[in-house]
């Protein structure tokens, strides 16, 4: 072909319009900002079921999205509100319980946890109307086994008050707070090797264990680890493994009358830390990371002043913080676990997405700056989509990292199950810190499987 | 009707890359500019949206003048023109029809951008400019996902849901294969032609100028070398804008085949 064809005229062509896909922004918008609401709420009032229902509703949303099953927001709203509804019912009926548990208090507990799930079948019913028989038994069926354990855990709640355990054990003192450590130390290596294992299965570079062994080896030497040392010290360990084992689940708090429920309230307190933290920090990290990168600053002193401001929070360690924090909202407060842990993921997501936002291509933003947009339209219609799948992943990452970050803070009085760990420390209850560090052992893992599963999606 | 007078701009450290031009482009006119690489091209396109600024001199943008305007008059004159680039410059990650309405950001109250609830009445404009170089139907896929010529007609079609008075297209074939190449500059002339929007391109080849163009703008070193009828442009006048003959490389045709 040379040179231009003939010129046909100009019109335009009435062609077949396409159906605008659902749209997922304000979806996503409408869950996460109920989501946040109602977790501020429950934190506030300290209505674990409610938060629970909560995050569990937004879960089961996102998950009927991504299954295409539906991105309605009245779908979204129902399956949420339905969650929370339920899940705050069973943790009231707990709650109001008088001095043991009766059958009927179960029975509402369980009834609790029908709730979301009916509201899920609700939802996946609405939209295909044709589902297997099967599918739908499977599912009734693992939610009424749900419940039914909601039943037995409130029974068994009911059956541990009526032991009314009055006297508080008196702990055994031994010299063992070198080889506690040990252990400890231990136990972390155990998960690291697990988590190199999966690693491996997963099929990465051989490269990176050789370096860490490599690494770890000389580490060790560095800091005197020496086996002998170890071998000979067998029989203290062996102590330490009576101390230690089996852990012990409940005690009696120190006015004597039993406690319900010990372990379990101070790691949701430390998971809500955690949860408040990383959202709240990853929000106000969004504007500051433009204004803190050149490519989407207003001006030099906004670019030098949001960046000195970026890195004079990072430079603060957050037990600094959360002492802070402490010494200004009270001992013990959550409320302190929470600010330092806002300023702790302001801090990394500010300094992670600023300099990907350094990265971003260029073109786009001049192409948009040319149409007469406003900076924030530019900023947001050309800067954000560019680097918004790796804000969602660096925000799930801040959010593993506040689990663990929020139960050291614990330690000097911020609140979480890292002051229970502590307490119970200090007193050489081993089996009770035993039974603490499997609970936050299991959570841990449990939520960095989830977020790592979801970050794998996202880039 | 755009307005150079005397218009010389200064790029930090200090290299004069547009020197004294003066030249008037009136409303619907179909200009082509050209020159070597490093001519100033580029340079003269963009003061005229203010994207850079003129160190002396005046551009004029149907009587308003751009140097020194404040940031919301400027906004005002770059809504009204609109801009094709060489790398076409969408944002990837964003579907076709995102991209078409950033050309409306600047229409829309900024809540209605923000939440990203824009008025049916500007959907309707973005789906239209889409219709207009035939990719409608790509209107819900992500830009990243269309070939170069679809993307540069979203490029275009960006431009035209700005419904301006003025588009730049500033080397708009230069990244495409000789067929789609012509097909775009067929669309951009229609586009003149139809709607009547004043067109200034830049282009390399010289055929491709002399097929579309009407009026031709000669840049060399910054200076204004050749300003006149595209049927003028001869030997001489090319020698005077590239300073030699003409060349196969010179020609979309010849060098694409
Ligand atoms: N942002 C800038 N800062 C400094 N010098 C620049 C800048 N942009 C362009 N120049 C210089 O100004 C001169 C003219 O550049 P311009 O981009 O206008 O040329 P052009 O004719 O468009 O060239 P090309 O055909 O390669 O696109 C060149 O010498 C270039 O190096
Ligand atoms: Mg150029």
């Amino acid at each position: 072909m040379t040179g231009p064809a003939e010129i046909t005229t100009f019109e335009i062509t009435p062609s077949e319009r396409p159906a605008p896909p659902p749209r997922s922004g304000p979806f996503f918008v409408v869950v996460l900002l109920i989501g946040l609401g109602f977790g501020v709420g429950g934190i506030i009032s300290g209505g674990a079921g409610v938060v629970w229902g909560l995050t569990g509703g937004v879960l089961a949303a996102t998950a009927l999205r991504w299954r295409g099953q539906s991105s309605h927001p009245v779908d979204a709203l129902a399956v949420v509100f339905a969650s929370a509804l339920g899940l705050g019912w069973s943790g009231w009926a707990l709650g109001e319980r008088g001095s043991s548990v009766e059958g009927t208090t179960a029975l509402l507990a369980a009834v609790g946890w029908l709730l979301p799930g009916a509201a899920i079948g609700f939802v996946v019913w609405r939209h295909s109307r044709r589902l297997r028989l099967a599918s739908v038994l499977v599912s009734a069926v693992g939610w009424a086994l749900a419940a039914f354990f909601v039943f037995l855990w409130a029974e068994g709640l009911g059956a541990v008050e009526s032991l009314s355990r009055t006297a508080v054990q008196a702990g055994e003192i031994v010299e063992l707070t070198g080889t506690f450590y040990a252990t400890t130390g231990f136990f972390i290596a155990l998960i690291g090797a697990g988590v190199t294992f999966a690693l491996l299965v997963g099929s990465p570079a051989l490269v990176a264990v050789a370096g860490s062994i490599t690494f770890t080896l000389f580490a060790a030497s560095q800091i005197g680890f020496s086996l002998i040392k170890v071998t000979s010290e067998i029989d203290k360990l062996n102590i330490l493994a009576q101390e230690f084992w089996p852990p012990e689940w409940t005690w009696p708090n120190l006015t004597g009358q039993p406690a319900e429920n010990q372990i379990l309230e101070p790691m949701v307190e430390t998971m809500q830390i955690a949860v408040v933290g990383a959202t709240v920090g990853c929000l106000i990290a969004l504007p500051l990371a433009f204004l803190a990168s050149k490519m989407t600053t207003f001006n030099l002193p906004t670019f030098w002043g949001s960046r000195f401001f970026m890195n004079v929070i990072r430079a603060i360690p957050d037990l600094f913080y959360a002492m802070i924090f402490v010494s200004a909202v009270g001992f013990g407060s959550p409320f302190a676990g929470a600010l330092a842990m806002i300023m702790f993921s302001l801090g990394i997501m500010a300094k992670l997405l600023s300099e990907t936002v350094d990265g971003i291509e260029p073109g786009p933003l001049e192409a948009s700056r040319a149409t007469g947009a406003r900076h924030s339209q530019v900023v947001q219609y050309s800067a954000m989509p560019q680097v918004l799948p790796n804000y969602v992943a660096y925000a799930l990452y801040i959010f593993e990292l506040n689990i663990r970050a929020s139960v050291v803070i614990g330690i000097v009085g911020a609140g979480g199950i890292g002051r229970l760990l502590d307490e119970q420390r200090v007193f050489f209850q081993w089996d009770r810190v035993m039974a603490i560090v499997i609970v936050i052992w299991v959570s841990v893992i449990l939520i960095e499987a989830v977020s790592v599963t979801v970050r794998r999606r996202l880039v | 009707m755009i307005e150079f007078d005397r218009a010389t701009v200064i790029y930090p450290g200090g290299l004069k890359a547009l020197k004294d031009i003066s030249l008037t482009i009136e409303d619907g006119e179909f200009v082509v500019v050209v020159g070597l690489s490093g001519a100033g091209k580029s340079t003269m396109l963009r003061v005229i949206n203010g994207l850079v600024p003129l160190a002396e001199g005046s551009v004029k943008v149907n009587g308003q003048e751009v140097r020194g305007a404040a940031a919301g008059d400027l906004r005002d004159i770059r809504s009204d023109i609109g801009m094709i680039f060489q790398t076409f410059n969408l944002v990837n990650r964003s579907t076709v029809i995102n991209n078409v309405l950033a050309g409306r950001l600047s229409m829309v109250p900024r809540w209605r951008s923000t939440i990203g609830l824009w008025p049916k009445a500007d959907v309707e404009v973005a789906l239209q400019s889409l219709e207009r170089v035939g990719i409608v139907d790509k209107a819900y896929e992500r830009a990243s996902n269309l070939s170069g010529g679809q993307q540069q007609r979203v490029g275009i079609a960006r431009a035209l849901a700005q419904e301006p008075e003025l588009i730049l297209a500033d080397e708009p074939v230069a990244s495409l294969d000789p067929v789609t190449s012509h097909m775009v500059m067929r669309d951009l002339q229609r586009i003149n032609r139809e709607l009547g929007i004043t067109t200034l391109i830049n282009l390399h080849f010289l055929d491709l100028a002399r097929a579309y163009g009407q009026r031709l703008i000669g840049l060399r070193d910054g200076e204004l070398v050749f300003d006149g009828d595209i049927a003028d442009v001869d030997e001489d006048v090319f020698r005077g804008i590239y300073g030699r003959a003409i060349t196969p490389e010179d020609l979309l045709d010849a060098a694409g085949t």
